[in-house]
């Protein structure tokens, strides 16, 4: 097991998952912003691999949150001329701004948890 | 004329100071890794961010609408994405093991020679292929902004890059790279500013639009949401692929340095892309009120910097140069160090030294440019390798290579060749691909399976 906080099989199982709703979504356009999201959101989850924190993991659910609500609004007002263009520039994209750099700050930790024995050369939690 | 001048002679300065600085290979390749965040941001920025963003940008904005700014929506989330995605454990692998190149840290990572070659000759495949696109934007942006003959153009922003990254390797570039960032920043900021005053402000142009062109409103714009989220996906996970992004993070001096980057390069981003929303914006509304004639998209930029003044054109020269500059310095360095380095090391020879790598740095950006300024088909090729192309070769590897023990040398070298060359076969074809398959993306999805299926087959 190469970390505390996810499971070995998790990750390439997530991987997968989303490279197959990558390939799928421009078939099947409703399926596109929530492999968006998911796939966003997941990468930046990565991060749990290496400091499984509790405040981290909320701190990286709220933007997984946002990321859905933004772009569900963007799908519901994509027929409405102002209201699409203001929901996109406002909420996925203005407000979103500080926030996510303060998140990082505020959730950063200076040491980072020290590796674990790896079966490949350098291995994946450096 | 002058402004180039000026912009050989400034590059001579920092050629001058960067040679007397470089004693190894870690200067050369890695600015001797002392940089903080500040510096690494700006830097960061500057090298990221090409001169589509003041002349491409607001022409697809002319054409899509909103719909074009799900290429940069990402914006604010891609710095906490790459420290936390890419970050983190490159900054790691860096301080235990001090490495110089991306191809070097991929092959500590996996302990494979196969690794290392296949990395190294998709950047110097992508590094070249985009070095000579660089130059002939120049070339082609030299004679709209600054009025000069366009071999001139290409010619002396190649001289001048070349100087500085030659003889002062990555020490030279990071300075260089975060005076243009700052140049890039504020002259898009005033310009963005310039062009929306002159709309009337942002509400009169975007009431312009409402009732002259809908289409480019709502949501997604004229474009296809299957299309715009493409876009949001490949711009936003991409970030984590591209060779100079993460070639920054081999620059700090520390991973405390991390804590601030985010800001940092969310900072300089958005002052950067203003240029492409407000001049967009600005630039269509006026198009639509007949102010502005445009033959083509990539008019509009022009053209709405000419009915400013020419003081905006230009600053819009300047900061176009600046932007192709700082991203030339950066392929210009890997692919020197993935000629005289990684493939070397790969093969089993030792690494050449720093006067081998700045003979690699001048005959790169020679070939770049010749083919550049004299080949308008072969630009045209070569610009299908660009942000996709790494961005299927690499993302797997930098994502889920770098989180998941279970990954492999072989798993890695698989995804990285596999991810590569489904790019290049998709965008061979891409006006028959429907909206939304964006080769890049469909690229590193297939090399991610390639990782987990290689790197679970037994040996």
């Amino acid at each position: 097991m190469h970390s505390r906080g996810v499971p070995g099989a998790a990750l390439p199982a997530t991987a997968a998952a989303l490279a197959l709703g990558v390939l799928a979504a421009p078939f099947v356009p409703a399926l596109f912003p929530l492999v968006l999201a998911g796939a966003s959101a997941a990468a930046c989850a990565l991060v749990l691999v290496r400091r499984p924190a509790r405040r981290l993991a909320l701190a990286l659910a709220a933007v997984a949150l946002w990321l859905v609500v933004g772009l569900a609004g963007a799908w519901a007002l994509r027929a409405r001329a102002l209201a699409g263009f203001a929901w996109v520039v406002t909420v996925l994209f203005l407000l979103p701004l500080p926030l996510l750099p303060w998140v990082y700050y505020r959730t950063f930790v200076k040491e980072d948890v020290p590796p674990t024995p790896q079966a490949h050369g350098e291995g994946g939690a450096p | 004329m002058t402004v180039l001048a000026v912009l050989v002679l400034l590059a001579a300065a920092v050629a001058w100071w960067g040679a007397r600085r470089v004693r190894d290979s870690a200067d050369y390749f890695a600015a001797g890794h002392r940089a903080g965040a500040w510096l690494v941001g700006v830097a960061g920025t500057a090298a990221a961010v090409s001169g589509f963003t003041f002349v491409g940008g607001p022409g697809l904005f002319a054409v899509a609408g909103v719909g074009s700014l799900w290429i940069i929506l990402s914006a604010p989330l891609t710095g906490a994405l790459q420290c936390w995605a890419v970050g983190e454990p490159v900054v790691a692998m860096v301080e235990r093991h001090k490495v110089l190149t991306i191809p070097e840290l991929l092959a500590t990572r996996f302990a494979g020679r196969d690794t290392r070659a296949t990395a190294a000759l998709v950047i110097v495949v992508g590094c070249v292929a985009s070095l000579a696109v660089q130059a002939r934007a120049a070339a082609v942006l030299g004679e709209d902004f600054l009025r000069v003959p366009g071999v001139a153009a290409a010619i002396a922003a190649m001289l001048a890059t070349t100087a500085y990254t030659g003889l002062g390797g990555m020490r030279a570039g990071l300075l260089a790279d975060a005076v243009q960032g700052v140049v890039m920043a504020s002259f898009a900021v005033l310009l963005a500013g310039a062009a929306l005053v002159a709309a009337g402000g942002p509400a009169r142009a975007v009431a312009t639009l409402a009732s002259a062109r809908p289409d480019l409103l709502g949501s997604f714009g004229a474009a296809d949401p299957a299309r715009a989220c493409a876009w949001y996906l490949l711009f936003c996970l991409g970030t984590c692929a591209q060779p100079h992004y993460v070639q920054k993070f081999l620059f700090l001096r520390s991973r405390a340095q991390l804590r601030l980057l985010p800001a940092v390069l969310t900072g300089a981003l958005v002052a950067t892309l203003a240029v492409w929303i407000g001049v967009g914006l600005a630039g269509s509304a006026l198009a639509a009120r007949g102010t502005l004639a445009i033959a083509r998209p990539d008019d509009l930029a022009p053209r709405t910097m000419s009915l400013l003044g020419p003081w905006a054109v230009l600053t819009a020269g300047v900061a176009v140069l600046a932007a192709m500059m700082s991203t030339t310095a950066s392929f210009l360095n890997m692919a020197a160090a993935a000629v005289t380095r990684d493939l070397r090391e790969a093969l089993g020879r030792p690494a050449l030294g720093v006067a081998a790598a700045r003979v690699a740095t001048v005959l790169l950006a020679v070939v770049a440019t010749a083919v550049g300024v004299a080949s308008q088909r072969a630009v045209v090729l070569l610009g299908l390798v660009g942000w996709g192309f790494f961005t299927a070769a690499l993302l797997p590897v930098f994502t889920l290579g770098l989180a998941w023990s279970g990954a492999t040398a072989r798993g890695a070298a698989a995804a990285i060749a596999v991810g590569a060359v489904a790019d290049l076969v998709l965008e061979a074809v891409r006006g028959q691909l429907p909206a939304g398959v964006e080769p890049g993306l469909a690229g590193a999805a297939l090399g991610t399976i390639v990782l987990i299926a290689a790197s679970r087959r037994r040996p």
